[in-house]
């Protein structure tokens, strides 16, 4: 999508303290084809000692590290190598202010712990060439939940929002579709079980991955898995 | 509520209903939209507007002969330079692409369909204030009397051929050519201060041109870059301009007139955006100093007695003078006007004050109950207790493994002595050293106890450095720093700390050692 003009693999260098979080988000990240890691830490310091013998291009590091403040590594990063490209990943969201002085340092995007994956995915493809990227629709869902002064406070309260709108938009055969492909059932079965070709499957799947915004099957079962389950839960309430 | 003004403030000139519906479902949420159907209703509104535009949008559909809403943008240029101006367009050509460079007039420009989250993040970033970008540089650079203009191709005859018909031309700038990026990037190292104009084909073996000139831009804003091509590639120059923010965008076989005149304007363009900023870096400067002479002023009112009378005159002094020549992070506009605004200022100060204090007075009260009240020279260790710290120190910098916080000789050690270790190991550790980085040394007498060469102890903030927020760290770091200080002069002993690129090199010498040879 972002990747028209031949640019070149972002090779990325993540730096966070909990191994869990990092190996989650590698895999999630690692799985898009431009993208080389090259490289990871759980300290500042290590970070600083690593990234350029790595050649890393984009660093993802988070704001709060044992050692020293993840602002602080950015701007030493920086003034050693100024075309790195920084994401910070912060604890939660952060004040348009607060947005303004870590790009004033130099970093490109800031990423909050309570988005979702994507947002992270679209910040890093968007900052490759070094530009600034910033979520503005982030922006919105303060405004419409919150009141004067506690402007940023309502983040953590906010439910993760699931679209099922969406899936609802898709066509019936492609939801149906969609629930066999949320099961791991092959291609070839539910051509089998619809009575379809299998060319026909391969493109409803294309189809919903693509109403849905998704690029991967993983990302599909999980939304599909999601609905589900919420399914169920708005069900056992009534 | 005022939400609205919360909202950047977005002028948006349609001629077609239909498009104008698109582009107010993606945004309306995100901006305060100003629809104006004409160029006269828009620019009414520019001579009235309450209060700072953020973007003013052109959405052209009818276009006539690659004309464009010019009076518009111009306007807008005059009464709101801070805002973006951006142009969507169908089908953009490339003589409009290089046309409204030449005006000057547009930041960006978008082809349809265009990217709502690229829009909608140029306009936030012109709201908030991020392009105004001005960080002091650490090394003071002089204004060179003469620049240099690079010209980046991979045609050695067309670039040298070109040289020649500038230079007869009396090009206002030298110039230096290059066949390729890395070339290119090597001389651009070399005279960094001095090049003012960058100019690169874009197909080029290896790196592109837009390339090329996005890594200069990392590394230097102000210098003006100008792309080139034989080939009408539309795309390539609109993300040069989108993304590059180049000067102009220049069609091959070059015309030598017309590259002097663009160097001619080039050059002036140059000079005024680097004096721009060479007078908001004195500026920051000024204020930075100002703000960093009352920091000190507000630290050594509120520990300078309890410091210097636990560590002996001068000391506090000291710590700051060794703080003062370890180069830090530059100041940045943001935190700047956050310790200027005085709440991050205040708290940096009190709670520094806080956690030193706390020290000092266990530190105090523990010495006193190590030596009892009267005893004259209190400070001082006897010889046997010289030998067991020299014995903990060897062996804390031979053996890794020594855990100093577990080693019962600390409890029996001065006060002030396991301070002066455990302060020590602080500092090491925060910068993910240990001891093993020291070595401890006797000669004539004296023990010293130094970084090894080449093992500086790393220190990007202090406090005597910017700051935009106060981290746990640093005042765990800088504390011990400080209480490091305090506890060797406390003993008598000597300590150097020497500054350099955030970093410091530190020697301890005790000369206590002397005595216990002396008594042998």
């Amino acid at each position: 999508m972002m990747n028209a003009n031949n640019a070149p693999n972002i090779r990325l260098f993540v730096t966070m303290k909990q191994r869990l979080y990092r190996d989650a988000l590698l895999r999630e990240l690692i799985n898009q084809d431009d993208i080389v890691l090259v490289g990871e830490s759980s300290s500042g310091t290590g970070t600083l000692s690593l990234l350029e013998k790595n050649m890393a291009s984009t660093l993802i590091i988070e704001e709060n590290l044992e050692d020293n403040d993840g602002l602080t590594i950015s701007e030493m990063a920086l003034l050693r190598n100024p075309s790195l490209t920084i994401v910070l990943l912060v604890d939660t969201e952060v004040s348009r202010n607060r947005l303004a002085i870590y790009l004033d340092s130099g970093i490109k995007a800031v990423v909050s712990k309570t988005q979702d994956v994507q947002d992270l995915s679209r910040a890093i493809n968007y900052t490759r060439k070094g530009q600034v990227y910033i979520d503005a629709a982030h922006y919105r869902n303060h405004r419409a939940s919150t009141t004067g002064l506690q402007v940023f406070s309502g983040a953590k309260e906010k439910p993760d929002k699931l679209n099922v709108e969406l899936f609802y938009s898709l066509s019936e055969r492609e939801q149906e579709v969609a629930k066999f492909m949320a099961q791991r059932i092959s291609v070839m079965s539910i051509a089998e079980q619809l009575g379809v070709s299998n060319k026909t499957i391969h493109t409803y799947k294309e189809r919903i991955l693509i109403k849905l915004g998704y690029k991967r099957l993983p990302e599909l079962i999980l939304f599909m898995q999601r609905i589900q389950f919420q399914h169920a839960q708005d069900s056992s309430l009534c | 509520m005022n939400t609205k003004n919360d909202l950047p403030l977005v002028l948006y000139r349609f001629d077609q209903s239909d498009t104008k519906d698109d582009f107010v479902r993606s945004f309306q949420e995100d901006f305060e939209l100003v629809l104006c159907e004409s160029d006269d209703y828009a620019l009414q509104y520019l001579e009235n507007a309450e209060r700072q535009i953020s973007a003013v949008v052109a959405q052209q559909d009818v276009v006539q002969q690659d004309a464009v809403h010019s009076v518009l943008f111009e306007q807008s240029k005059k009464t709101y330079p801070q805002a973006l101006r951006i142009l969507v367009q169908q089908n953009i050509s490339l003589t409009t692409v290089v046309s409204l460079l030449e005006q000057g007039v547009i930041d960006k420009c978008f082809s349809l369909p265009f990217d709502d989250h690229v829009i909608r993040s140029e306009i936030y970033a012109t709201f908030i204030g991020v392009h105004s970008r001005v960080q002091l540089s650490s090394q003071a650079e002089g204004l060179a009397a003469r620049f240099y203009a690079l010209i980046v191709d991979d045609e050695p005859s067309a670039t040298k051929y070109l040289k020649k018909q500038l230079e007869v031309l009396k090009c206002p700038c030298d110039i230096l050519v290059a066949n390729n990026a890395d070339s290119a990037l090597k001389l651009f190292r070399q005279h960094h201060s001095a090049i003012a104009i960058v100019i690169s084909d874009q197909r080029m073996p290896g790196m592109l041109g837009t390339q090329l000139l996005t890594e200069i831009r990392n590394h230097n804003t102000n210098i003006i870059r100008i792309l080139t091509s034989a080939y009408d590639e539309v795309d390539v120059a609109l993300n040069a301009v989108n993304e590059g923010q180049i000067y102009r965008y220049i069609r091959k076989p070059w015309d030598a007139q017309e590259m002097y005149d663009c160097m001619v304007s080039a050059l002036a363009e140059f000079k005024l955006q680097r004096s721009h900023t060479d007078e908001q870096q004195a500026f920051l400067l000024t204020a930075f100093n100002q703000l960093i002479a009352a920091r000190e002023v507000a630290l050594t009112e509120r520990l300078g007695y309890v410091v210097d009378s636990y560590a002996g005159e001068g000391s506090l002094l000291y710590f700051f003078d060794s703080l003062r020549a370890i180069e830090t992070l530059a100041p940045t506009k943001s935190s700047l006007a956050l310790s200027q605004k005085g709440a991050l200022e205040e708290e940096l100060v009190s709670v520094f004050v806080k956690a030193v204090l706390e020290k000092i007075t266990s530190l105090s009260a523990q010495t006193e109950l190590f030596r009892g009240k009267d005893i004259e020279g209190a400070q001082w260790l006897t010889g046997v207790e010289w030998q067991s710290l020299f014995a903990l120190i060897s062996q804390l910098t031979q053996d890794s493994e020594t855990d100093l916080m577990e080693d019962t000789v600390l409890e029996l050690l001065h006060p002030a002595a396991s301070v002066m270790l455990i302060s020590l190991q602080k500092l090491l550790a925060s910068s993910n050293l240990d001891f093993s980085v020291m070595e401890f040394k006797h000669y004539g007498g004296i023990y010293k106890l130094s970084t090894k060469p080449g093992q500086d102890i790393s220190l990007y903030k202090h406090m005597l450095s910017a700051h935009t927020r106060l981290p746990r760290q640093l005042v765990e770091q800088q504390s011990a720093m400080l209480m490091l200080v305090l506890a060797v002069r406390h003993l008598g002993c000597g300590i150097d700390i020497r500054g350099g690129a955030q970093a410091f090199s530190l020697s301890l010498s005790f000369s206590g050692g002397a005595s216990v040879n002396d008594e042998r």
